[in-house]
């Protein structure tokens, strides 16, 4: 048995340990079948770097809602591969927040590649709100590449959190008071964009960068 | 004194069947028939109008009536009330306010009354205690009739049903008040004291609140040897949100403080809320449930939650904030409100009513989940 092998072994308790240890903040009523399945993705989500903590609340929430244990393992395992596509899009280095927020992009219809063009736009700060406001936007019913493409060119143009903050509301409010989201987003664009300085250039997406 | 009983008619039935629904502005119309001791019956009709307002630690409530029977003179009153809450002190507060009243020309009216009252109280969780007093003067005659009152009493409240009891010491020289009383064993000569032991129980159910009141009184020239007693009842049946068909009878006793007469009375009225008119409660009014944000200098957000629903109905949120377990919501004003504090993140939240299906609020981005239920998204910066 080489000095590897052993350095293995070793590691396995632990990480048996912590996997239990997760899987303790189950809810107590969790099924057995749910308990494995969140196990088996909890080790996956570590082994990869992901949110673990995602995936046990994701079944928390399921047994809240009294969903029957297979449709709990099925939205756990889906939530598993959709933080998986999350990381890989938004790489080299995402913050969990990050993966959280691409994973519920994912969830709304986001297409995958549209979050590695979000990054490329902005490499150097987090994509976590700007993901979310994707995500509210196309929730509403705008196409994902348009509101995308709104997203990234105002986050190109120098468009703080706050003000993409204010975007998702405006277009809130607007959608509430019955316009079109299309319309609203239009708009509501304009209006963040007369503040902020001229483009440098094309958004990623019609010009996207070279690695 | 005929012109009299009626507002205690209408003091009686506002305070009955209000049934614990505060709002901003109350209307509240109706009819009732009054009979006070050595007279027949006869019929008034109800108009009054309360209008509540709350910034920060101080709410502000206002009303005015006024009282039309046939074979009377019109009686209005008013009210004005402070209650304030201390900031260092956040289970206290005190109360205070002046009332008047005009009365009728008539034998024993034709003047007015006026009466201060001030109280404190402590609230702790579900239940609490106060202790106040007041002082009223009546003037009929020319010569004002000083009253005063010392009361102690506590509340406590268990899921739907909510229970109060009160003890009042009343020293007045109102003497032709008390003689005009139902079972008087004899004139009292100067001042007087009565003293008061009140029973209040309210329950809420799905669309109808009820209200049982029960008083004992005994004290100089109520009764040779025997307590006086009262016993109301008043029911409020919510035909929409903000519509509701009250009716209450029974009897109250004699109020010198207020100089309010012995009658007992049979009322009903229709009551209308007209809600707060600030962008929040128009979106309730135009969506049932509406949930906003407002950022929090040290990172996350506040989220509110308002839902336009009967003051007696079951409301509930959850969502992520809450691990999906449901969160009972608190009447506030006009509407079913929660507050709760956000991290940074997208978060999704829902609403339900009386335990029906969790729905979205309607100004929120709508998102099915895997397990084929809905709620609002939250994008929290």
């Amino acid at each position: 048995m080489t000095l590897r092998r052993l350095f293995l072994i070793s590691l396995v308790p632990c990480a048996a340990s912590a996997v239990h240890a997760q899987a303790a903040r189950l809810d107590a009523t969790a099924d057995a079948g749910v308990r494995r399945a969140v196990e088996r993705e909890v080790v996956t989500a570590r082994s990869i770097g992901l949110p673990e903590g995602l995936l046990i609340a994701k079944a928390n929430e399921g047994i809240a809602k009294r969903a029957t244990p297979k449709r709990i393992a099925d939205a756990v395992a889906a939530l598993g591969k959709r933080l998986q596509v999350a990381s890989n899009q938004l790489a080299p280095n995402p913050s969990e927040d990050e993966i959280a927020a691409g994973a519920d992009a994912l969830y709304v219809g986001v297409p995958a590649p549209i979050l590695k063009k979000m990054r490329a736009a902005w490499p150097n700060r987090s994509l976590a709100l700007p993901l979310g406001v994707l995500t509210e936007l196309v929730a509403k019913g705008l196409p994902a590449d348009r509101a995308a493409r709104t997203v990234t060119d105002l986050m190109t143009r120098g468009a703080s959190n706050v003000q993409l903050y204010t975007l998702a509301q405006s277009v809130q409010g607007d959608v509430a008071a019955g316009w079109a989201p299309e319309a609203a987003l239009d708009l509501r664009a304009r209006g963040v964009m007369s503040l902020l300085p001229p483009a440098p250039a094309a958004s990623a997406f019609t010009n996207p960068r070279r690695p | 004194m005929r012109g009299c009983a009626t507002v205690c008619l209408l003091i009686a039935a506002m305070k009955g069947a209000a049934a614990q629904a505060p709002d901003e502005i109350r209307i509240e119309a109706g009819a009732a028939e009054v009979r006070q001791a050595g007279t027949r019956s006869r019929n008034a009709a109800l108009l009054g109008v309360v209008w509540r307002r709350s910034r920060d630690n101080l709410t502000t409530t206002a009303s005015g009536s006024i009282t039309m029977a046939r074979d009377s003179i019109d009686t209005a009153q008013g009210l004005l009330a402070l209650r304030y809450q201390f900031v260092a002190l956040p289970h206290w507060h005190v109360e205070t306010g002046v009332a008047g009243a005009l009365f009728g020309l008539d034998r024993l009216t034709g003047g007015g009354n006026g009466a201060t009252f001030l109280r404190m109280q402590h609230e702790n969780g579900a239940r609490g205690v106060w202790i106040g007093g007041a002082g009223g003067v009546t003037n009929r005659t020319g010569d004002p009739l000083r009253s005063t009152a010392y009361d102690v009493g506590t509340w406590g409240e268990y899921k739907r049903t909510t229970a109060t009891f009160s003890a009042v010491s009343t020293r007045s020289y109102d003497t032709d008040l008390l003689a005009a009383s139902s079972r008087p064993s004899r004139r009292p000569v100067g001042t007087y004291v009565v003293r008061d032991a009140t029973l209040g129980v309210q329950h809420s159910l799905a669309k109808i609140d009820l209200a049982a009141i029960g008083t004992l009184r005994s004290g100089e020239g109520v009764s040779a040897g025997a307590n006086d007693r009262a016993f109301m009842l008043a029911a409020a049946l919510y035909l929409s949100p903000v519509v509701a068909l009250t009716v209450s009878g029974g009897r109250q006793l004699a109020d010198p403080l207020r100089a309010l007469p012995d009658a007992r009375f049979v009322a009903a009225s229709l009551r209308v809320l007209f809600l707060r008119r600030d962008p929040a409660v128009r979106s309730i009014e135009r969506y049932g449930a509406i949930a906003f944000t407002h950022a929090d200098p040290a990172g996350g957000a506040t989220l509110t939650i308002r839902v336009l629903a009967s003051a007696s109905a079951r409301v509930e949120a959850y969502g992520s904030f809450s691990g999906w377990q449901p969160v009972q919501m608190q009447w506030v004003l006009d509407a079913w409100e929660l507050q709760v504090h956000l991290p940074p993140g997208p978060q999704r939240v829902a609403v339900r009513i009386n335990g029906s299906q969790w729905r979205a609020p309607a100004n929120l981005t709508k998102v099915t989940d895997e397990f084929g239920g809905e709620a609002g998204l939250v994008v929290v910066p």
